[in-house]
């Protein structure tokens, strides 16, 4: 994979995409760790020594967050809720761009009727609302980690395949594929072989954005009361702090995983730019 | 219980899970894989829909865990388990929440209406499915009989029956708790199985100051306000504040006249009601037998939807004096007088004939009657759905309310309304408050909170229909481990107190106060399915006894 | 018909179609979820019989083919349907969320550009500084936080601690309105929508001062800003008045694909604040199972969605001539 050293040799150049990779690497190595990391089970009530449930102890250092109205460790809950961020972030961004870079490629190269027909596709999910349509699919297909990811990528392979295909135009015009075409190479190869490589970085590129999209909607879906019912995520414990009417009384409760959306978010973000800059200074922000 | 488990290696997973299959296929050969007892999936609603029932969930899922049986956690929407579970009867166990109204104080829907054998097809509401002809005769003699003595022998009967067969035991009854506005209003009542959300305490609720304006936050909006086709609760509340019902469930949910000055059985089928004299309805027309009769004539030719079962044992009204009006039923039918007389509105003739003549049959069930008009205590104002809704006090009724306006606010969600409470948006509220948010509350001077006990309760739902909740004894032994106290300690910080009877204690006169208390008691759920023959392979899953045969209910 | 006209007719055109096509999605996937409008009713005074009668009297009795097919004709004739909760046409239920969706949305996205092209211009001025590496981080901070987030931190803060809003709602309850128009146009309304459309609207400011501060930067490289400070204006000056003007252009563009993605994300905003808008409607219908009201609702936010882009289209089209129309 030579686009993906290069991408880590670009991003080391620049200081912002190294901030932006050092924080997603704190949160892969807390994700992965999560089980050891995590003082508790994050479902499970705490008690004192006198049998009294913990009831929204501020933070302490048995409970570094505090608890919830429920008596359960906020800590435990973060840390565990670091595994369906990253889970939902990286799968969702590579299955997004996986989809988004193919129908460009295909888009793009072939042009033409299969251009028409798969832009008007590209059109009207465009003019779908996201996050209501997004609820509605969780609604059809039943709250659950897997359906919220297909509800994602259902939307968002969009922005990839537009860009991607606008960037596979210009490449087809190039000489090395005139070249590769006269040699008699096939669609398939010409596609795969000598387009795809140079479509890559920008693909790269979407996969660093898309995650902090993934991320973002499965915190909101969650917030909403549509996220998996079993796991605990971030946006759920927000949820949870919420209609519960702590914030009120228990900031512990609200600012740790809010926060650790804005800084996943963030790593993504810083990455992505970075690396856009760098890789193609001609594309500004869209 | 079996809760997915998010783990990133997922070969890891898999290959746990194949060593797992291994290890039970080593110990197989004391204990065959069929005669294990099957696993169930356990409904569960959201965190959004009650946060309450969730909480309760997990602990009784841990129990019976521990017990030795496979338990799936499902949390659903609303929607999905009600058409799922409550009309499908596709579940295996699933818990939801009965109101305690005070038609209900009679018992009719606790021992009939959930357990009859007649309501166990499919969107019956004997949601278990069960099957007993012994209890069937019961509770047919308790709903036949018009002898008070007699239908509580057969109540208490049932309630016996229930307890030990436990179907579908009762969980948790809260204890309701309401706050309202003390600064600015006095003499509220609390009813029972309502609190503040009841007809009585809108009538007697007295603004101290200036204010005469009392708002109310609930959760959901009213939908519709047309009698003959609502279907939600929150619409027969307000209905009934802008219409008079012939009788009235007081707040102990004892009958009492209303509209009707008295009501006096003939014979067993045969009731004579006199009229009260003197009422009008909001457009200043009288309110008279005419009105009366052609109502429930309305009723019974238009078959509507919410009236159809109360009045389905009603054969004919007849005027049989100036304000006398005689009610013949097909056959005795002691709750005819809470679920007849005490719900249906009494609509004034003039308006609803000229609506039916025009709109026929179907189009006056689809009507959605936008200003209604009644001759109830409160005349109706506007109603800005999913905002607001104002009824305004009507003077001439013969008992007023105390305040001039009476203002309707949905929240969308219950921390609205708490929120609601805390700015003084609002003056009271019908919805309980769960400890943290009575916490909160507690801390604004202007709020004082009362409480009230409920006849509802938290009721789990097994469906006897499949294994293994068709063996009594597996039902018995999953109750018994439910740890009920526990659940008023954690859950509610004993803001609630454990159920056992199907009929709830506060219901004195109903409430068979002998009956088997069952729950708290791991080591006798244990016992129960030891003594049965069951066994536990050395992973604790439970096993069917060799030589079992199902035993569905005790002898 | 010139280029252009022909051009916007054939977008228009699609967007017809996009919109068709939605709609039709929608129908199905509604009728796929769990659960149907009379299963959220269970209070047991509705008998079976009942039951089965409502269903036919909404027409839910008849194969979903046939149900599509009376759903799109009545469409065509500007009928949404009847609400199955309210008895009401789903439009009328629908009809006064949409224009408090719209206000808010409006007001924040108007917050949102105002911060973006002043703060923008304000950072591209202050290039190099301490102040403008802090202000970038403050900025991406509250761009990837979630809304809903600040939302909280914003009603604990200001609504709760300090009181100085209200916690949530349109406007204060007990009002009564002559006509719906008097619900927007008051004191207490403006009071009500001043946190919401804050929290929205610095959290979509991230974007646009972005593109301001770029657009800036390569503006003031030009000529005619040197020639204006070789003349001796001040910098304040040559700032706001003559290099603002010339960097607003990409900005512009960006309004309505920004409008665009803004509707579909104010649900949440709705959620935190209780404000009566259609995401929140979509919500509660949905979990009513009421699919008039909801498809209704999602309608006219995808309509609204493409009317932007549609927009953004335009404006992309009229600024920019090297875009050719065919």
């Amino acid at each position: 994979m030579n686009a993906v050293s290069e991408f880590f040799s670009v991003i080391r150049k620049d200081k912002v995409g190294m901030i932006g990779m050092i924080l997603f690497s704190f949160f892969l190595i807390i994700a992965l760790a999560a089980p050891y990391i995590a003082p508790f089970d994050p479902v499970e009530m705490q008690f004192n020594e006198l049998g009294k449930l913990e009831r929204l102890t501020p933070p302490n250092s048995t409970y570094l967050f505090g608890t919830t109205s429920m008596g359960r460790d906020i800590f435990s809950q973060v840390v565990m809720g670091s595994r369906v961020a990253i889970l939902v972030g990286v799968i969702s961004a590579v299955c997004v761009v996986f989809i988004g870079t193919n129908i460009g490629l295909i888009a793009g190269y072939y042009g033409g009727k299969v251009d028409n027909a798969i832009m008007r596709i590209v059109d009207i999910i465009y003019g779908i609302p996201f996050l209501p349509f997004a609820l509605i699919l969780v609604a059809v297909m039943g709250p659950g980690i897997i359906n919220i990811i297909i509800a994602i990528v259902l939307i968002t392979w969009r922005n990839t395949a537009r860009i991607i295909r606008s960037q596979v135009l210009s490449i087809k015009q190039r000489m090395f594929v005139e070249a590769a075409r006269i040699s008699g190479a096939s669609n398939f190869r010409i596609m795969y072989k000598y387009i795809a490589p140079n479509v890559m970085p920008l693909s790269l590129v979407y996969v660093a954005l898309s995650m902090g999209y993934g991320i973002m909607t499965e915190a909101s879906l969650s917030f909403l009361g549509y996220g998996d019912p079993t796991l605990p995520s971030w946006g759920k414990i927000l949820f949870e702090c919420y209609s519960s009417q702590a914030m009120f009384i228990a900031w512990w409760w609200m600012i740790p995983p809010g926060l650790a959306i804005l800084l996943l978010v963030l790593s993504g973000f810083l990455v992505g730019r970075s690396y856009e800059e760098i890789a193609n200074p001609r594309l500004k922000e869209r | 219980m079996k809760r997915r488990n998010l783990l990133l290696p997922i070969a890891l997973a898999c290959l746990l899970l194949t060593t797992a299959g291994l290890s039970t296929k080593a110990t197989a050969a004391t204990f065959d894989e069929k005669d294990k007892v099957p696993g169930f999936n356990f409904w569960i609603t959201s965190q959004t829909y009650d946060p309450v029932r969730y909480e309760i969930g997990l602990m009784v899922a841990k129990k019976w865990e521990k017990l030795g049986f496979d338990i799936e956690i499902t949390a659903l929407e609303w929607a999905t388990m009600s058409s799922k579970g409550m009309k499908g009867h596709e579940h295996d166990v699933f818990m939801i929440q009965w109101g305690g109204k005070p038609e209900r104080v009679d018992p009719m829907h606790w021992l009939y209406t959930l357990h009859h054998s007649n309501e166990s097809r499919s969107g019956g509401y004997n949601v278990a499915g069960y099957q007993n002809a012994a209890y069937d005769r019961i509770v047919e003699g308790f709903v036949k009989s018009v002898n008070l003595d007699e239908r509580q022998k057969n109540a208490f009967k049932a309630q016996e029956i229930l307890s030990r067969d436990v179907p579908q035991p009762p969980l948790i009854h809260r204890i309701i708790t309401h706050a309202y506005n003390s600064r600015d209003f006095t003499n509220p009542t609390y009813a029972m199985g309502e609190g503040l959300n009841s007809f009585w305490n809108w009538l007697s609720i007295t603004p101290k100051g200036e204010r005469k304006s009392a708002k109310f936050g609930y959760v959901t909006d009213i939908k519709l306000l047309n009698p003959l086709s609502t279907k939600t609760g929150a619409d027969i509340y307000m209905l009934r504040m802008i219409y008079d019902s012939l009788i009235r469930m007081d707040a102990e949910g004892k009958p009492v006249p209303w509209a009707a000055e008295s009501y006096k059985y003939l014979d067993e089928t045969t009731i004579r009601v006199v009229l009260k004299e003197g009422m009008t309805f909001h457009d200043g027309k009288a309110v008279t037998v005419e009105d009366v009769k052609y109502t429930f004539d309305l009723i019974l030719s238009v078959k509507s939807p919410y009236y159809a079962s109360k009045v389905k044992k009603l054969k004919s009204v007849a005027i049989t004096g100036k304000n006398e009006l005689t009610f013949t039923l097909s056959e005795p039918y002691a709750p005819f007088i809470s679920n007849g007389f005490g719900t249906v509105c009494i609509l004034p003739k003039h308006i609803w004939q000229k609506k039916y003549e025009t709109a026929g049959k179907d189009g006056i069930l689809k009507w959605d009657n936008s200003k209604p008009v009644g001759s109830g205590p409160f005349k109706f104002e506007y109603w800005r759905p999913n905002e607001e809704m104002k009824l305004t006090r009507f003077a001439s009724h013969f008992r007023p309310p105390k305040i001039e306006e009476f203002i309707r606010i949905p929240y969308a969600k219950a921390y609205g309304v708490v929120q609601g409470l805390q700015a003084g948006e609002i003056d009271a509220a019908g919805w309980s408050l769960l400890p943290l948010e009575r916490q909160t509350l507690s801390s604004f001077k202007h709020l004082t909170i009362n409480t009230i006990d409920d006849q509802g309760y938290y009721m789990l739902h097994y469906n006897m229909r499949k294994k293994p909740f068709n063996d009594v004894r597996v039902r018995r032994a999953l109750t018994y481990a439910i740890p009920k106290k526990m659940i008023v300690e954690l859950i509610f910080s004993g803001q609630a107190v454990p159920a056992y009877s199907t009929v709830a204690a506060v219901n004195k006169f109903w409430h068979n106060p002998g009956v088997e208390k069952i729950g708290d008691d791991f080591k006798k759920a244990k016992d129960i399915l030891k003594q049965a023959g069951f066994r536990w392979d050395d992973k604790g899953k439970l096993f069917y006894p060799q030589n079992y045969s199902v035993q569905t209910i005790t002898k | 018909m010139s280029g252009f006209g022909k051009y916007m007719l054939k977008r228009l055109l699609n967007m017809l179609f996009s919109l068709f096509v939605l709609i039709t999605l929608l129908f199905f996937m509604f009728r796929l979820i769990p659960g149907d409008p009379l299963s959220m009713y269970i209070d047991v005074d509705i008998s079976i019989e009942a039951k089965e009668m409502l269903m036919k009297q909404f027409g839910l009795d008849k194969p979903l083919f046939e149900q599509y097919i009376a759903y799109m004709k009545n469409l065509a004739q500007g009928n949404f349907g009847l609400s199955f909760q309210y008895n009401k046409p789903a439009l009328e239920i629908v009809g006064d969320r949409f224009w408090s969706t719209c206000i808010l949305m409006v007001t924040s996205l108007g917050i949102a550009f105002f911060i973006g092209i002043i703060a923008g211009t304000v950072l591209a001025w202050m290039r190099g500084t301490r102040f403008e590496v802090s202000s970038i981080t403050a900025v991406l901070f509250i761009r990837c936080a979630p809304v809903f987030w600040i939302g909280m931190i914003f009603v604990m803060v200001f609504a709760f601690k300090l009181q100085w809003f209200p916690l949530g709602g349109m406007n204060t309850p007990g009002t009564h309105f002559e006509h719906t128009w008097q619900k927007y146009f008051n004191t207490d309304f403006l009071y009500h929508l001043f946190l919401p459309a804050i929290t929205c609207g610095i959290n979509m400011a991230a974007t646009p001062l972005l593109v301001m501060r770029a657009s800036m930067l390569e503006v003031i490289k030009e000529d005619f800003i040197e020639l204006a400070t070789a003349r001796g204006l001040s910098k304040a000056r040559v700032m706001f008045k003559h290099a603002m003007r010339n960097a607003l252009l990409p900005v512009a563009t960006l309004f309505a694909v920004e409008a665009g993605l803004a509707v579909g994300g104010v649900v949440l905003i709705e959620t935190v604040f209780r404000w009566p808008g259609m995401g929140r409607e979509i919500v509660l219908a949905i979990g009513a199972r009421d699919y008039p009201v909801a498809q209704t609702a999602f309608v006219l936010i995808g309509a609204m969605v493409i009317l932007f882009n549609l927009l953004a289209d335009m404006i992309y089209a009229y600024l920019d001539p090297r875009v050719t129309y065919n």
